[in-house]
């Protein structure tokens, strides 16, 4: 005779026979995913905007980089992977110090105001496109890794790389969020972010600062555009710029220039598009409308919230 | 001082009835120099498709040009532009903008997709009335565009490719069995998701599951879990490979799906596409695809084989020859190049009003025959097309290919499908 328990749990884990368990943990994973993949890029954003008040456009397009980089040493030179993605992180880094120095630096002592700095993070943006079509072209590529083992939890499906995204990417956050809290260039990159003229007089070195904040967003531009490509299983030049208006609702969703806001933003985006499927909302949202549903929640938090989630806590630090 | 008067007086007078002259009167009363610009996707998941007819549509503007002066009639036919639109409307409507508007093109061969010919026909060559024959755009609601007589094409639309994935279905699950359909969300993908879905309820089946994906989507792993949380007795696929090559392994991981029981459509159609995806994605699938209803058609690919040795064959190629080849016949037949004559003509060189079969393969023959006014039946490499009001073509050959374990693509004929 089977056991009670045994029965009850195997209908609750059977997605077909109406118990949502197997699919809520299903979509929660599928949205824990996407979700970190957007906190991680958004961070990236958030920092720049909260430091430098630059809304980077070309934020997609160094995600795309980072996965073209990352193939070109893991597949055309066959490196090893880890290591191919360091130097992915690396070359993004550089590639950000490099338009400090030549050109960012230059617009702000010419007192370039916010619209102006916008658009030239465009400018960047548009320049960047066809610089990674030409070098890498237009092909859909794939990094060397089995993108269809998955493991069995509780009759969900999770898929093997997408389960080391999510692992990577949570250290990942971690790492962010104690720099910020506990490093001392990440404790003056906030109080820079505050009050820019007091970080100046109170003695915050801030060319270290500016700097620093482009080089964390290098790297997290890059590992994010790893990520998603691995998430995907196949990439191409168009990948970043697909995903840029995301990116940038997960920023306004948790507050505009706030990096642990950014964070949490990511994620409840990802987790509102995923979750919108389940049975229990209206019989499933169609997916096609995910990103309705997405933006509709954001309207909604920014309606009762116009500063976004965190913004109290900005106002006040 | 008169005499200086008078000569200077002459001189004025020739020279301005010799510029009068110049301008009324062509230099040949036959001749028509014709510029035609394409748009077609020569990057990204598309590019394979796009860079094949485009490089038809160079051979055939250049075999016309050719045939042209053999024949001795004046005037040229030139491709003078051909735009990459990357298979993305907003990037169409550039293309189309720049051709019309920089390039002075008198008719556009392209684009590729339902999207990106809707988008660029709405934007730009309605209101700028310029004649466009779009390659291999399906979706039925072109028929119905409200085109002033404008927008043209020489691939068959999906209300034929509906009935024909839902014969197929027929055949290999019974009239009764339960699908699911999966497809992309643009112009190409809802529509022929639609008219299936309507074919085959008609018929006595059922659709267990639709599930429409954004290509634009960050994951598609739900979206896979959505197509295959109900085992259907068949999946039908409608999507182009960029994106499939993300939906695909998704697919692939829920553990459910069986690629050996799903139908994709013409986009799959070429086995570099299949190599892209994945064989383990796409081993034992199968699908339907519109199939060259061309005079000698074999013959044609050998020939562009010999004149563009570089390019890579796709199964469609010969559609943008085809449409070039009518244009530059239209244009030799109204002795114009203004939209309103080229629409009227291509419907006097396809075969619309009858008269005699030419084949492609007497170009010269086409081109006296158009030369002198004459209505005919232009037999293309592609398809006889007899475009009828609304610009399509009015018969269809389709075939059902086969996808094997190596990757190879085969078709029966005695499976194919024609209306």
């Amino acid at each position: 005779m089977t056991p009670f328990y045994t029965s009850i749990s195997k209908k609750m884990f059977a997605s077909n026979e109406g118990w949502p368990v197997t699919d809520l943990i299903q979509y929660l994973f599928n949205g824990l995913v996407a979700g970190s993949i957007f906190a991680i890029a958004a961070v990236g954003i958030s920092l720049l905007y909260s430091v430098l008040r630059l809304v980077n456009f070309a934020a997609g397009d160094f995600l795309t980089l980072g996965a073209f980089i990352t193939y070109f040493f893991s597949v055309t030179l066959e490196l090893n992977f880890i290591l191919s993605i360091i130097i992915s992180m690396l070359a993004g880094m550089a590639i950000c110090w490099f338009l400090e120095l030549v050109l960012w630096r230059n617009l702000r002592r010419n007192k370039a105001g916010t619209l102006a700095l916008f658009l030239v993070a465009t400018g960047v943006a548009l320049m960047l496109r066809p610089i990674i079509q030409y070098i890498f072209g237009t092909e859909t590529r794939r990094f060397n890794v089995d993108i269809l083992k998955t493991y069995d939890f509780f009759g969900a499906r999770i898929p093997q790389t997408q389960l080391i995204v999510l692992i990577f990417a949570t250290i990942s956050i971690l790492l962010i969020a104690l720099y910020m809290a506990k490093a001392r260039v990440g404790k003056d990159m906030r109080a820079y972010a505050n009050n820019p003229s007091l970080a100046a007089v109170s003695g915050i070195n801030v060319d270290r600062v500016v700097m620093a904040t482009w080089l964390i967003s290098g790297a997290l531009g890059s590992l994010a555009g790893v990520f998603q490509g691995l998430v995907q299983g196949q990439f191409n030049n168009a990948m970043g710029e697909t995903l840029l208006l995301s990116f940038f609702a997960a920023v306004v969703l948790g507050t505009i220039g706030d990096a642990y806001g950014a964070l949490v933003g990511g994620l409840l985006l990802g987790l509102f598009m995923e979750l919108s499927q389940l049975d229990i909302f209206f019989g499933g949202v169609p997916s096609n409308y995910k990103p309705v549903v997405a933006f509709a929640a954001l309207v909604l938090v920014l309606l009762f919230k116009p500063e976004g989630l965190f913004g109290y806590r900005s106002r006040k630090v | 001082m008169k005499t200086r008067r008078n000569v200077l007086a002459v001189t004025t007078v020739t020279v301005a009835t010799i510029a009068m002259l110049a301008y009324t009167v062509p230099a040949n009363a036959a001749g028509v120099d014709l510029k035609i610009g394409t748009i077609h996707p020569l990057t990204g998941g598309n590019a394979d498709y796009g860079i094949g007819l485009t490089s038809a549509a160079e051979f055939a503007a250049e075999s016309m040009t050719r045939a042209m002066k053999k024949a001795k009639v004046a005037g040229s036919c030139k491709i003078t532009a051909s735009e990459d639109d990357q298979a993305t409307p907003a990037i169409a409507v550039e293309a189309a903008t720049k051709l019309v508007k920089s390039n002075k093109v008198h008719a556009i061969v392209g684009p590729l997709t339902s999207g990106a010919t809707l988008a660029a026909a709405t934007s730009v060559t309605v209101p700028n009335n310029v004649v466009m024959i779009a390659t291999a755009a399906s979706n039925p609601s072109i028929s119905t565009f409200k085109d002033n007589d404008t927008l043209f094409r020489t691939y068959p639309s999906d209300a034929f490719q509906g009935k024909v994935i839902a014969k197929a279905l027929q055949n290999a699950i019974g009239k009764e069995g339960t699908i699911n359909i999966g497809a992309r969300n643009d112009a190409f993908g809802t529509a022929l998701a639609n008219v299936l879905t309507s074919e085959w309820v008609k018929g006595g089946g059922n659709v267990g599951a639709k599930v429409i994906w954004n290509p634009d989507g960050a994951t598609f792993d739900s979206e896979a879990k959505a197509l295959t949380d109900k085992t259907p007795d068949a999946w039908v696929i409608v999507d182009f490979p960029d994106t499939f090559a993300k939906v695909g392994p998704a697919l692939k991981r829920t553990g459910k799906w069986d690629p050996t029981k799903t139908f994709f459509t013409e986009a799959m159609n070429n086995e570099a596409v299949i190599k892209t995806i994945g064989l383990d994605v796409m081993a034992g699938s199968k699908g339907t695809a519109a199939k060259s209803m061309g005079f000698e058609a074999d013959k044609w690919k050998a020939a562009r084989k010999t004149a563009k040795p570089s390019t890579k064959e796709t199964f469609v190629d010969a559609s943008a020859w085809d449409a070039t080849v009518l244009l530059c016949l239209a244009a030799i037949h109204g002795k114009s190049t203004k939209a309103a004559v080229l629409s009227k003509s291509l419907r006097a060189v396809s075969g619309s009003n009858g008269g005699k079969l030419i084949p492609w393969t007497k170009l010269g023959n086409a081109i006296k025959a158009a030369a002198a006014g004459q209505n005919f039946t232009y037999q293309g490499a592609w398809t006889t097309a007899k475009f009828d009001v609304n610009g399509d073509t009015s018969g269809a050959l389709f075939q059902i290919y086969n996808v094997g374990t190596d990757g190879k693509i085969t078709s029966d004929a005695k499976n194919d499908i024609k209306f």
